[in-house]
């Protein structure tokens, strides 16, 4: 029992001996780092993207890929080398932010979304007087900015799949492993998610007069 | 195919999540039908407009800063990674150590020797149980114990993440009397086990190492399997276990609100 109280001031040596036996698989650190930048770093721009539109702010999107990074880091050993890096951070990045950023509240937009048709826009655009080429006016008059705020106003559920898929061009199969979700319900969330984005934007379209609602 | 078949189809086409003869078909009845061609025109000049907010997020100076304190947080890790590195302070010892071999050989040995019992002091009798509830086989006990235990009540405790408690059972471990409270949903399996501060200690390993989460402190410790959580909750120790390296480990609060959160380790 003695032993225990002094071994902590002689570590610096015991802890060589203890490494060699408890870690032998383990890479050498410099070469796990070394790794772990070539193949991990280079998703940054597209995490912290995601990122962006998941938790809505800047210092909250940084902190989101910073956790990311920091616990892909310790799991490292973990993934599976020459498996899908990009769809590897990104699940770590949504466990976070379903864990810790997700707001627990339900939006009431919900209880809505099946009331709203399929093919919405079209629908609207359709039945208002510019018939022809209805995609024209949105593509002339809808900014960035409207296509933001329309995805921003997505709930949660529904916005984590709709950029996953929109903005990052992961398959169904990719997102429901990366969100822990049925493939069913990735499907669903989508499609209600597309519904609830161009009832978005066509709300805005129409606040800002850039096309005419319907005369009713 | 007609228009209401190619309609319910249109998203899967879009995406290309469609087989090739749903394709095929989609495209035959698109060629063929005026109104579903506007239709799907419409559906992917939508997509593409959300697809150009990419375009307009390119590079920036921000995304230089933010790489910057991602480097400093794995130069962070790094040196949490390496105990290897002595303060100049032990250099004098270690030179001496490392002159006296045999006697390193021996404290060497004695070390694995000390983490071993450690282990199986705190850690291995936890670890165990927990991997019990994970094998195939294992059946929940029928006499299930109350899930009230040291005034705090466990049912309700994973409701809100989707954990259903599915065991409650007696469990001598670590040389005490502890309860094993097994949560289960669709893909996970979390033990948690409760037991009087009285009778156990937070292990020193992990209490070298606190994290504050809500005012709350937590101990953290990675085991051969698994990753173990403890806290301290009125007058009891409360561990949670986990094998599960993507899932963050839950921090317990039964006598709170909110009863269970995930908690990001560091």
């Amino acid at each position: 029992m003695f032993l225990c109280l002094i071994l902590p001031t002689a570590s610096p040596v015991v802890a060589v001996v203890k490494g060699g036996s408890v870690t032998d698989r383990k890479k050498s650190d410099a070469v796990k780092r070394k790794e772990f930048e070539a193949e991990a770093l280079p998703h940054m721009d597209a995490l912290y993207r995601t990122a962006l539109r998941l938790a809505k702010n800047q210092s909250d999107a940084e902190d989101l890929v910073q956790e990311a990074y920091a616990k892909a880091y310790r799991f490292w050993d973990k993934f599976e080398s020459g498996s899908n890096c990009r769809a590897w951070l990104f699940k770590i990045m949504t466990n976070i932010f379903i864990n810790e950023y997700r707001s627990k509240s339900r939006s009431p937009l919900q209880a809505n979304i099946d009331d709203i048709d399929d093919n919405y826009l079209y629908g609207q655009l359709a039945s208002s007087e510019m018939t022809e080429n209805p995609e024209q006016v949105l593509f002339s008059k809808i900014f960035d900015d409207d296509v933001k705020k329309a995805i921003e106003s997505l709930p949660d559920d529904f916005r984590l799949v709709a950029v996953l898929s929109f903005l990052e061009g992961f398959s169904y199969q990719e997102i429901a492993e990366i969100a822990d979700l049925q493939l069913g319900t990735v499907k669903s969330r989508l499609h209600r998610g597309r519904k609830l984005l161009q009832k978005q934007l066509f709300d805005y379209a129409v606040k800002n007069g850039y096309i005419k609602e319907k005369a009713t | 195919m007609n228009c209401q078949e190619a309609l319910d189809l249109l998203y899967d086409y879009i995406d290309k999540e469609a087989s090739d003869i749903d394709a095929q078909e989609v495209r035959k009845h698109l060629d063929g039908c005026r109104n579903c061609f506007k239709i799907y025109r419409l559906e992917t000049a939508v997509q593409e407009l959300i697809a150009e907010l990419v375009k307009g997020d390119g590079p920036s100076p921000q995304l230089e800063g933010l790489k910057e304190k991602i480097i400093l947080r794995l130069d962070g890790i790094d040196k949490e990674n390496s105990p290897g590195q002595p303060p100049r302070s032990y250099s004098l010892i270690a030179k001496v150590l490392v002159a006296a071999a045999s006697v390193v050989i021996v404290i060497g040995a004695a070390s694995i020797a000390y983490s071993q019992y450690e282990h199986s002091k705190y850690f291995a009798d936890l670890e165990s149980a927990h991997q019990t509830v994970l094998n195939r086989e294992w059946i929940p006990p029928t006499d299930v114990a109350p899930p009230t235990f040291l005034g705090l009540d466990f049912s309700e405790l994973g409701r809100a993440h989707g954990f259903v408690l599915i065991s409650s059972a007696q469990l001598q471990a670590c040389d005490c009397e502890m309860r094993h409270f097994v949560y289960r949903n669709a893909e996970r399996t979390i033990s948690v086990f409760a037991v009087s501060s009285g009778d156990y200690e937070i292990p020193p390993p992990c209490s070298d190492n606190p994290l504050s989460h809500d005012g709350t402190t937590f101990y953290c410790h990675k085991c051969h399997e698994c990753r173990l959580l403890f806290h301290e909750v009125g007058n009891a120790v409360v561990a949670a276990a986990t094998t599960d390296p993507e899932f963050n480990l839950f921090m317990f609060s039964p006598t709170e609100d909110v009863v269970l959160t995930g908690l990001s380790l560091p």
